[in-house]
Formats: structure tokens, C-alpha cells, sequence
């Protein structure tokens, strides 16, 4: 019999639904792998497990009994434990502290420092962790912090242990230690769920493999029964050869004649227009000698260094070509793209157009036509409890005050400012006045995307630009960019997906540890290259 | 003084050995360990050597007992206060709260001191259960919880004293405020109040309250049931803050409805200055006792000098922005 | 790294601070002894203080000067040598951490104006004991261990009452406009009111509002009050804020002008000379900023070893519609508190000389 059994669940986040009937099961003494992109619903699938989130319909049964009344305390009291991407540490307790979180052991109601750190002297040494158990978890690297996040699933003794992207900050020899402990746990008869985006790893640990994909279950295999082209032909689905717009450069008819299906944007009036904006500007203020998008270096990034994130990075942004910043998941490629937007401080040379710049604050970039949209559209992109006219209206206040007489808003203008975004960028609105909250990710994109357009960017600077969104949206997404690209913007995005990378940019800077340590482009630029280097933080040379 | 930042300076050499544990090292993770905690002694020695030029009567028992009488609410307000910021929330109606305790403290203590007390702790306690209450299940944020809070106690405790009066039994006025004994019984106070936090902070509530307030949702996700504890934060506020009001009444010999207000923004300022972080989670009790005791003595120091009143009041927040500034800047670079 | 320096440079600028104002108090040390070798008066130059719970309010502002000008003519007489002004801000704590610390810096006199009327009896009692000659004014204690000097609000009350009762011939209705709710002076003023409402059945009270003694809120607070009963004949109103709100309610609505009980607050003194032509009719009374002036010589008397009443109940005057020109002072701001001096055989009295 099953120690999990995941039965037809389905669940669904403000109208999207992330998980589509999935059905799965753990055995006793087994480790199952979880595969899939990034949003195909592992993690969330794993939650309804823990007990951090309910399924919206099915069932999930554990030990043979359906879960009743489920929370992080029961899953934790029936022994599951789990390591997540996330962490759950409180950075201010000390190991030892965090090791016990929740459930610490007391003497007649006292619980005594030397004490714990005794007992948990045992459990750290189990997962390879040689630290002081006095230590504040917040002094340690990231990597220990997840050792520590280990120990303290082992801490109760589980029966189910759940790994959620465990490894991603380890080193070789701390992914030993972890694996080390999963060899452990199935010799003794109990089971662990594994998610991790190095394939190798899963391939070497676990008994099954199940594949989900756009929060379906595609398929589970035993491992001895497939292969890695097998998981990955799983992963990635049915070819969608459409997924992606032709590269710079290779634009032709066909691009042409895709451009009523996808929204046109910027239409050529526009580009007309940006081009007299951009002679306006340069006959005002003399301060771009150049014309707005001639094709060349926009941007030109030297030694970029943002403390304790990235050092020396080297970028070049070019009219017409998107560039990317891949590597595995915090390399410091989020701190590149607020650097250049003016939110952290930096040191290194920039150059717009050939000439030094200081981007000190958000309010430089913008003034230099620097747009940014960040990963988090609900805390940094949107004004999520605003309509989306209020946040479409509100980074284009000089459209929608037009003559700046006292500064008050032409209701007529912003109508047709915000009738104009939704319609081109095909946004799906109950009206002008719903709030940005109660759109689906992909529309809360869009919002996100067009509040920036009016204002005409040079540079667009975009992180994970299609996370959490359906397949359908990311499409449009992935051709809204290219259009703007061949418009003469300077694109760059960073990515968790490789896919994504692969298949979208003109350019990849593959970074780890902060620092760009491999560049792909063309033929070079393909998923097996841009993994590896990701993974070893080399050069990929073959 | 000079030579602190030196010492501290090499104390990360330590980081790159973990787990190491040499001799020399450890008394420089001694004083990493309690940076806040050495910093405001430090801060106290030197005004006590200042104090002391003004009031040549510092270090002798009688003013030692008058000082800890008159510092003793202050003391205690702040250790409320600094309970619920620990579990990452803030009590803006501790000065009401205390002010209610006070009251009723001053209106029953002449039927029986020990009833009065077990009443007016019961009613502070029970305040601070309900601003739990809301904060966790309302999930509305402490700071209006505790504002609109802090109205409702101000009127239920005109309710119970209209006007300033009740009495206190003066032989316990005398023994709180001029000693008992020989014995400087606030000072006790604060003794006993501290082993009583020591022995809350090693129980499964106290570590709970520290991992409430350092990552809620990691405590959540860790099978901590936060409610509950933040709950019993605002509860055991509600001990320090009765004890505050408590001690008030006997000092002053009577109960005052207006008396409270003041308590809610010094022992905010108080628990800051000890380094309690604002987002939860970090703090030490012991500073927060030293801290409030800087503060009263600070403003005691200014009257002595003999500074015009408002010149009084201008440097008296100049010190604590400049030393709040200190300890907001240290904090914020040790959670980074 | 670079954290841990500003944390030492700024450690280091408080305590920069600490020192600067410790120096400022050694020079202000030094220059207080100056006084004593000034006269050859037998009884030594006194060191006084004034521990008071708000400094900024324009009343305690106004006594705040009659009490330096006293002082001095009294320096100038050689009694007094040293005179400081203490601020607790309104916080009651800490007016009694400046009491104490006046006990402990041995001052010979202290006055207060209390912050409190009973939390304060242990500390001004500690004084009393300690052989500091303490007088209390305006705002009393309870305490019977020390002398206070006052008005007696109950009285205020029962005069405002008795002349409402009388100018209304006895009947019709008013809106009773007190201070907040649990303030010592409110609640006796308006006891005394009621006390001598009562001899005047035909008098009903169609409203008690409570408002701060600002102009602000009271203007709001009186205007529902009105709006709910326009056809009051009078208000009690027991403060100089609140009744020039009312006064300004009335004149703006275009309403009837009736009777109002005051204080002399010059704002509602200038409107009443304003509109005394048009029938509006007043009776006024003041806490006289002299208090201060009484309680210091009637500390300064009994630290030289007269003996001194213990409560010195000050008589409260009288401002009508006959001497109100002597009070009004059109010139100054609305927020001051005008008042004929007390002569000085008048205070001597008053202190059992």
C-alpha cells in the first residue's frame, strides 16, 4: 500500500489553475522524483501535502487514512518533514534553536541551550554539518542554512521526507551528505519526494519519476525504464514550434505575417512618433548625440558590482536584441536588473549611448528610458488593490495631463490611454475600473508590461517575465518582447526557465555566484550548454 | 571607550572557523553575542559618572531605592512593550492599559493589596489577550488593534475612576518608595520580573515567540501554531504592563486615569533603544531593563543641569534619535 | 565592516552629546552661586524652583512672566538667590522625577502646579519632610502636608450657575458645555454648577457636552449640540475656550444672543465687547495668573519663619458687563488671559501677614 496517495487534486489561484487532476503515489521505502518546468505545480502540489495550502477538489491520503484537518503542525506530527526552496529558518535563533523549531524538546517545561545543542549535535553531524549549534542560523551560508533546514526534517524522525529544490545552494560534497541521508532513510523504510532542477541528480537517486507539466500529471516511469530525452520529450510537451518568434536577424515574411495574430505593438505610427519624440529630445537638451535606436550599444556595463550579489559584471545591450541572464536560481542576476533600474547601490561603469551615466535612483533610469518589471508583480510591478486604469494611468501621468495645466488628470485622455494598452496588449479585463488583484497572472503581466509603453523605452529590463503564467499568455508574451525588440529596444530579461532562455534570447549570460561566467549566443546557445554551465559554474567547452 | 570598536572589529576573524571555540575568541563572541547589551552598559557607566558629579548621594541606599521606585514603571512598561515586538507586533495601548491597572489597583487596594493586585493584573492580562486576539484572528495590523484599543481602555478606566483619587495603604508607599528594611524593593522587582522572563524565554512559548517574530511564515510551516503564541505575547505584556501599573499606584499613593499615556511612546523608545528589532524577532529582556533605566536616568541627568526646560526637551531627543539611530543601524546590518 | 565604524562613530557623537550637555550644567552651576553674595539679608538667599506639568500653554506662559518679574524684586531684595522652571510636558512621571531630583539638589522652595491631584501627594510630602517648603498652585493635591494656594472651582461653578439662574429668571433651557470628561477642574466646576441649578427647578439642562478647552474641537462639539437644541435660552459654558465657540456659533448663525458664562480668555472678551450692544450679557470670573506670585510669597514668607496658612483660597473675580472695558485688552491676541493685578497688601493679606 501507499504511504501518499495523491488522487485527481485540483487547485486553482485566482481563476488559474495551477494543478489539473493530478494524481501520484509514494511508496513505502521509495524515492519519488517530481519533474517538471518552473510552474508546472511541483511546489504547490507538495504544499497540499505539508499542509500549508488545501486542495480546492480530490483527494490526498496518507497512511491509508484521507487527510482531515490538515497543518503544518499535524503533517509535521504524523512525520512528514519537509526542506523547501523557501526557507523556514528564523535567521535570528540559533542552530540549535532552529533545528527543534516548534517542537522543542523540554525538561519538566525548561528548555536548556547546552541542552539542545546536544541534541542536536547527532542530527547535524548526519547531514555533513560541522557548526557550532550556538550559532545564530543567520550567520551561516546559504548552503549550511539548507543543511540546517535538513536536520531539522530529520529532527522528527520522518516517515515521508520532501526535498523541494534541497540542493540548489549545496556544493558537491554537501549534495552527497543529502544524498547520503536519503540512501539512509529508504534502508530504513521510509520515503522521500525529491524535486530538483539538476536532472543528473534525480536520475542517480530516485526509484520513480513523475512528470508534471502545466500542473497535469504526464506520466510516471521507473527509472530504470526511461532515459533523460524520455523526461525531458515529457517535460516540455507537444512541440510548440510557435512558442517562440524568430530570433534577431532572422525575421522575415513569416514574422510579418504573424503580426495581426499577436498584437502590433508599437504600431508604426508609433515608431514614427517615438522617432520624433526622440529628435525632440535630442534638439532640447543635445544630451543624445546619437539617434534613439540606431541598432548599436545602448548600454554599455563595466565591472557592474553590486555588493554581497553580483562583482564585475560586463554587459552590453544592443537595439534590437534580447539578452538574458540565466544560471541557476540567486546567482545575482535579479541585483544586474536592479542596478541598472536605480534600486541598489552599484559601483562599475555604466554608459548610455557612449557617455558615462549614473543610475543612483529608479527616477535617473526612467529619465534615460529605462523600464523595469519586476519578478514580484504584486509587491514592485502593480498596485495590485488599484484598477487597472489607476495603474496604467499612474507611470504616465504627462499622457494623461496633457498641457500640465495644474496638473489634473483629462479623464478623456486616460480613457483612451487605457482603452488603447488593454485592447493592443489584448488584456483580459472585466473593465477599465477591475482591480489589478483580481486578474490572472498572465493579464497582471501584461498591466505590468504596458504601463511602461507609452513612455516609449529605450532599455527594457524584465525579470522571469513569464513565472506563473499559462502557456497560451507566455506566447504572447515572448512575441510582445520580440516586437518591441525589432521596434529598437535594448531587451533584458533573467529566467529560471532554460527553455525560456533558449528559446527567446539572442544572448544568454550564464552567471554563478555573481559573476557572468559563460556567454552563449547562436549556435552555441542551447539548453545542455547553458545547464551545464549553470550547474558547474564553467565554461562549457565542447 | 576607544578601544571597543577595536575589539569588535576582530571579532569576525572568528566567523571563518566555526565551531571553533579558542579561548581568546570567546569572550570577543561574548561581547558580539550581547553587543546591546555591553553598549548600554558602557552608555550607563558613563552617565552614572556624570550623574554622579550632580548628586554626590548617587551609590548610597537611599537613593538607589528612590531611583529604582521611580524607574520601576518605566522598567516594566517597557518589558511589555518589548514582549509583543518580539513576536513582531507593537502595543500602542500599553499606556492605557497601564493606566487601567493603576486605577484599579488604587480603587481596590484598601479592601485587601493582594485582591487589589490579582485584579488589576487580571484586567491588564485580559486587555492583552484581546488585542491578541484581533491581531491574530482578525488579522488586522497591531498598530490600529492596539490605537483603537487604546481608546476603549482610556474610557472603561474613566469608567472605574472619574477622577484622580483611590488610595494605596501609605505603609506600603512608604516601603515602595523609601525602602523596606533597608530593602530596595523595586529593585527586587526587577530581579524577580527578569528570572521570570529567563525562565518564559527557555519554554516552548518562548522560543516560539522568538521564531514568531523572526519568520512568521517558517514558524507557521514548521507546525508552530503562531496564533497561540501571538496571543500569549500580548498576554504576558499584559503581566509587565499591570505590574507597571501597579507599581504606579503605589508609588504615587492613588490612581490616575491621565498618567498612562506617556508610558506607550517611552517604552516604544526604550525598547528600541535596547535594540529590539521593530520587525520581531530580535532583542534581549536584560537590555530593555538597561535601556529604560538610561532613559529615566537621561532625563533626570537634564534636570539637573539646570538647561532651560525646552532646551531639556530638544537634547533629550537628540540623544535618543542619535543612540536609536545607532542601535536601528546595527540591527538592520547584522539581519542582512 | 563599514557598519560597525558608524556604529562607533555615532556611539562615540552620543556620547559627545552626554558630555556637551553635561558642560552646559557646570556653567549654569557655577553661575547660580553668584547670587548669594549679593545682599547682607540675615535669612540666606533662597533657591527656588518651579516644577510645573505644561510649560507652552499661554496661561502658563503669562504666569510663567509674572513669577520671573516677582523673582526679580525679590533677587533685588536679596531672598532670593537661584530660580529655575521645570517642564514635565504633561507627563506626571516625570514631574515627580523633577521633584525629586529638587529634593535631592536641596532646593529650599519648590512650587508645583500639579499634573495630578493625587499622584503627586507621596513625592510633595517626601519634600515637605525633608524641611523644603512647598507651595502648590492653580492645579492642587490633595495632600494637606503642604500649602496650597487656589481658587475653588466648585465656587467658580456655583457663581457661573447662580448668575444663569438669575438672568434667565429662573426658567428655560441651556446647554451645559464643560471640559473633558475626568479632568479634576471640569468635573468640580460643573458640581458646583449643579449644585446651584438645582435651587432653579424651571431650569432644564437640554444637552452636557464635553470638549477640550480648545477653540477647535469646542466649536465643533458646541455646534451639534446646538443644532439638535436651537431654541436654548443660555449655556453654562465653564472655560474661556469653550465659551468663545459658543459665543462665535451664535453670531455666525445669526442666532439669538443668549446668555453665556465665560472666562477671561480675551477672544471671548473682545467678542462680547463687540456684541454687547446687541444685547449679549455676561459674567465672567478668571484663575488669576497672580496664584504663582501668591504661592512664591507666601513660600518666601515661611521659609524666613512666618507662619503661613495652609490653604490660601483666592477670591475669584468678577469680569460683568459694567468693568468688562478695565479687562478686555483689544490689542492683544485672543489667546490670552488679561487680569487686573493683585496689590500687594491685598497678597499680604491673603498670606497672614
Amino acid at each position: 500500500m501507499a504511504l501518499l496517495a495523491v488522487e485527481q487534486v485540483s487547485k486553482s489561484f485566482a481563476g488559474n489553475r495551477v494543478l489539473d487532476r493530478v494524481s501520484f503515489d509514494v511508496r513505502p521505502g521509495e524515492v519519488l522524483a517530481l519533474v517538471g518546468e518552473n510552474g508546472a505545480g511541483k511546489s504547490t502540489v507538495l504544499s497540499l501535502v505539508t499542509g500549508l495550502l488545501a486542495p480546492d477538489s480530490g483527494r490526498i491520503a496518507y497512511d491509508g487514512e484521507p487527510l482531515r484537518s490538515w497543518s503544518p503542525h499535524r503533517a509535521r506530527e504524523v512525520g512528514i518533514g519537509s526542506v523547501h526552496q523557501e526557507l523556514s529558518l528564523n535567521p535570528h535563533q540559533t542552530v540549535a534553536e532552529n533545528v527543534f523549531l516548534g517542537q522543542w524538546p523540554s525538561r519538566r517545561g525548561l528548555i536548556l541551550r547546552r541542552d539542545l545543542a546536544r541534541r542536536a549535535r547527532p542530527l547535524l553531524d548526519r547531514v555533513g554539518l560541522d557548526v557550532d549549534p550556538l550559532t545564530r542560523a543567520g550567520r551561516l551560508p546559504l548552503g549550511q542554512q539548507q543543511l540546517v533546514e535538513l536536520a531539522k526534517a530529520l529532527a522528527s524522525g520522518p516517515r515521508l521526507l520532501i526535498l523541494d529544490e534541497a540542493t540548489s545552494a549545496l556544493d558537491d560534497d554537501q549534495v552527497r551528505s543529502v544524498f547520503a541521508v536519503v540512501d539512509e532513510l529508504r534502508a530504513a523504510g521510509s520515503s522521500v519526494i525529491i524535486v530538483s532542477h539538476r536532472m543528473g541528480e534525480l536520475f542517480a537517486v530516485s526509484d520513480r519519476l513523475t512528470v508534471l507539466k502545466d500542473g497535469e500529471v504526464m506520466a510516471t516511469r521507473e527509472r530504470a525504464e526511461t532515459d533523460h530525452d524520455d523526461i525531458v520529450r515529457l517535460m516540455i510537451g507537444r512541440e510548440l514550434s510557435d512558442l517562440f518568434p524568430p530570433k534577431a536577424g532572422m525575421s522575415g515574411a513569416d514574422e510579418l505575417a504573424q503580426g495581426d495574430e499577436i498584437a502590433a505593438i508599437p504600431s508604426e505610427k508609433e515608431i514614427a512618433s517615438e522617432k520624433a519624440a526622440a529628435e525632440d529630445a535630442t534638439a532640447d537638451s543635445a544630451d543624445d548625440a546619437e539617434p534613439a535606436h540606431g541598432g548599436g550599444t545602448v548600454l554599455r556595463a563595466r565591472g557592474l558590482t553590486v555588493p554581497g550579489a553580483c562583482e564585475g559584471v560586463d554587459l552590453d545591450l544592443e537595439a534590437g536584441r534580447i539578452i538574458g541572464l540565466g544560471g541557476l536560481q540567486g546567482q545575482g542576476q535579479r541585483a544586474v536588473l536592479r542596478a541598472l533600474f536605480g534600486l541598489v547601490r552599484h559601483t562599475g561603469r555604466i554608459e548610455l549611448d557612449g557617455r558615462p551615466a549614473r543610475l543612483a535612483s529608479p527616477r535617473e533610469a526612467i529619465r534615460h528610458r529605462i523600464a523595469y518589471v519586476p519578478e514580484d508583480r504584486k509587491v514592485e510591478g502593480l498596485h495590485v488593490a488599484q484598477t487597472v486604469r489607476a495603474n496604467l494611468a499612474l507611470t504616465n501621468l504627462d499622457v494623461v495631463t496633457p498641457g500640465r495645466r495644474l496638473l489634473t488628470v483629462d479623464r478623456g485622455a486616460e480613457a483612451r490611454l487605457v482603452d488603447d494598452l488593454v485592447e493592443r496588449m489584448r488584456i483580459r479585463v472585466t473593465g477599465p475600473e477591475q482591480e489589478a488583484r483580481r486578474l490572472s497572472g498572465g493579464n497582471q503581466q501584461k498591466v505590468a508590461l504596458a504601463r511602461w509603453l507609452p513612455a516609449k523605452p529605450r532599455i527594457l529590463l524584465l525579470a522571469e517575465p513569464t513565472r506563473g503564467i499559462d502557456v497560451g499568455t507566455k506566447r504572447e508574451i515572448y512575441h510582445l518582447l520580440r516586437r518591441l525588440a525589432d521596434s529598437g529596444v535594448a531587451v533584458l530579461i533573467t529566467s529560471g526557465d532554460t527553455m525560456e532562455l533558449v528559446g527567446l534570447c539572442d544572448e544568454v549570460a550564464v552567471m554563478y555566484e555573481g559573476a557572468v561566467v559563460d556567454r552563449l549566443a547562436g549556435d552555441g546557445l542551447t539548453e545542455e550548454r547553458l545547464v551545464r554551465a549553470s550547474v558547474t559554474g564553467t565554461v562549457a567547452d565542447d | 571607550m576607544t578601544d571597543q570598536p577595536v575589539t569588535e572589529r576582530s571579532v569576525p576573524a572568528r566567523r571563518a572557523a566555526p565551531g571553533g571555540g579558542a579561548g581568546a575568541g570567546r569572550f570577543g563572541g561574548f561581547l558580539r553575542r550581547n553587543l546591546d547589551v555591553t553598549g548600554l552598559c558602557a552608555l550607563l557607566v558613563i552617565l552614572l559618572a556624570v550623574y554622579s558629579q550632580y548628586d554626590s548621594e548617587l551609590f548610597t541606599p537611599s537613593s538607589i531605592t528612590i531611583l529604582s521606585a521611580q524607574f520601576l514603571p518605566l522598567i516594566l512598561a517597557a518589558m511589555g512593550q518589548s514582549t509583543v515586538m518580539l513576536a513582531g507586533g507593537i502595543d500602542l495601548s500599553l499606556g492605557a492599559v497601564l493606566a487601567l491597572a493603576m486605577a484599579v489597583f488604587a480603587v481596590r487596594a484598601e479592601d485587601g493589596v493582594a485582591v487589589a493586585a490579582v485584579l488589576a493584573l487580571a484586567a491588564a492580562v485580559s486587555t492583552g489577550v484581546a488585542n491578541g486576539v484581533l491581531v491574530a484572528y482578525a488579522g488586522l495590523p497591531p498598530i490600529i488593534v492596539t490605537l483603537a484599543a487604546s481608546f476603549l481602555w482610556g474610557g472603561v478606566t474613566l469608567v472605574v475612576l472619574p477622577q484622580p483619587g483611590g488610595s494605596v495603604p501609605s505603609g506600603l508607599v512608604d516601603a515602595y518608595n523609601n525602602g523596606w528594611n533597608g530593602l530596595a524593593l523595586p529593585f527586587v522587582v526587577v530581579g524577580v520580573v527578569l528570572l521570570l522572563w529567563k525562565t518564559v524565554r527557555t519554554t516552548r512559548f518562548g522560543l516560539s515567540l522568538y521564531a514568531v517574530g523572526g519568520n512568521e511564515h517558517g514558524a507557521y510551516a514548521s507546525g508552530i501554531g503562531t496564533r497561540t503564541v501571538k496571543i500569549g505575547a500580548y498576554g504576558l505584556a499584559g503581566v509587565f504592563v499591570g505590574l507597571a501599573g501597579i507599581g504606579l499606584a503605589i508609588q504615587t499613593g492613588s490612581g490616575d486615569a491621565t498618567i498612562g499615556t506617556p508610558y506607550t511612546l517611552n517604552s516604544i523608545a526604550a525598547s528600541v533603544l535596547a535594540g529590539v528589532s521593530f520587525f520581531g524577532g530580535v532583542g534581549q529582556m536584560r537590555a530593555t531593563v538597561l535601556a529604560a533605566l538610561l532613559i529615566g536616568l537621561l532625563t533626570n541627568l537634564l534636570l539637573f543641569t539646570g538647561l532651560s526646560p525646552f532646551y531639556q526637551l530638544i537634547m533629550q531627543g537628540a540623544v535618543l534619535i542619535v543612540a536609536i539611530a545607532v542601535k536601528t543601524f546595527a540591527t538592520r546590518e547584522r539581519t542582512d | 565592516m563599514i557598519g560597525r565604524f558608524t556604529r562607533a562613530v555615532v556611539t562615540v557623537t552620543a556620547l559627545g552629546t552626554l558630555a556637551a550637555t553635561a558642560a552646559c550644567g557646570v556653567d549654569s552651576g557655577d553661575s547660580s552661586g553668584d547670587g548669594d553674595g549679593t545682599s547682607g539679608a540675615k535669612s540666606k538667599a533662597l533657591k527656588v524652583g518651579w516644577s510645573t506639568i505644561y510649560l507652552t500653554p499661554s496661561w502658563m506662559q503669562q504666569t510663567d512672566k509674572m513669577i520671573k518679574d516677582d523673582v526679580a524684586k525679590l533677587k533685588g531684595e536679596g531672598k532670593i538667590a537661584d530660580y529655575k522652571v521645570f517642564n514635565a510636558n504633561g507627563d506626571t512621571s516625570q514631574q515627580i522625577a523633577q521633584i525629586r531630583a529638587m529634593i535631592q539638589q536641596k532646593y529650599d522652595v519648590i512650587l508645583v502646579d500639579a499634573g495630578s491631584s493625587t499622584a503627586l501627594n507621596p513625592v510633595v510630602e517626601q519634600a515637605a519632610n525633608a524641611g523644603i517648603t512647598v507651595v502648590n498652585f492653580d492645579s492642587l493635591v490633595t495632600s494637606e502636608k503642604v500649602v496650597r494656594v487656589g481658587t475653588d472651582q466648585k465656587e467658580w461653578g456655583r457663581m457661573m450657575g447662580q448668575w444663569l439662574g438669575d438672568k434667565l429668571g429662573g426658567k428655560g433651557k441651556i446647554i451645559a458645555f464643560n471640559g473633558p470628561a475626568g479632568v479634576a477642574v471640569s468635573e468640580e466646576r460643573w458640581q458646583g454648577a449643579e449644585e446651584a441649578l438645582k435651587k432653579y427647578p424651571g431650569i432644564k439642562i437640554a444637552a452636557n457636552v464635553h470638549s477640550e478647552y480648545n477653540l477647535a474641537p469646542a466649536a465643533q462639539a458646541f455646534a451639534s449640540a446646538y443644532s439638535a437644541n436651537p431654541d436654548i435660552d443660555g449655556v453654562f459654558s465653564q472655560g474661556g475656550a469653550l465659551s468663545a465657540a459658543a459665543l462665535q456659533t451664535l453670531v455666525k448663525q445669526k442666532k439669538k444672543l443668549v446668555p453665556i458664562t465665560g472666562e477671561n480668555y480675551n477672544g471671548f472678551l473682545k467678542l462680547w465687547q463687540q456684541h454687547g450692544k446687541d444685547g449679549f450679557s455676561s459674567l465672567s470670573t478668571a484663575q488669576p495668573n497672580y496664584l504663582g506670585v501668591i504661592a512664591l510669597r507666601a513660600a518666601v514668607a515661611k521659609a524666613g519663619g512666618a507662619s503661613v496658612p495652609n490653604q490660601i483660597m483666592v477670591p475669584l473675580p468678577k469680569i460683568t458687563d459694567e468693568n468688562l472695558t478695565q479687562y478686555v485688552k483689544p490689542d492683544q491676541p485672543d489667546d490670552s488671559y488679561p487680569i487686573q493685578e493683585l496689590p500687594q497688601p491685598e497678597i499680604d493679606k491673603l498670606i497672614g501677614k
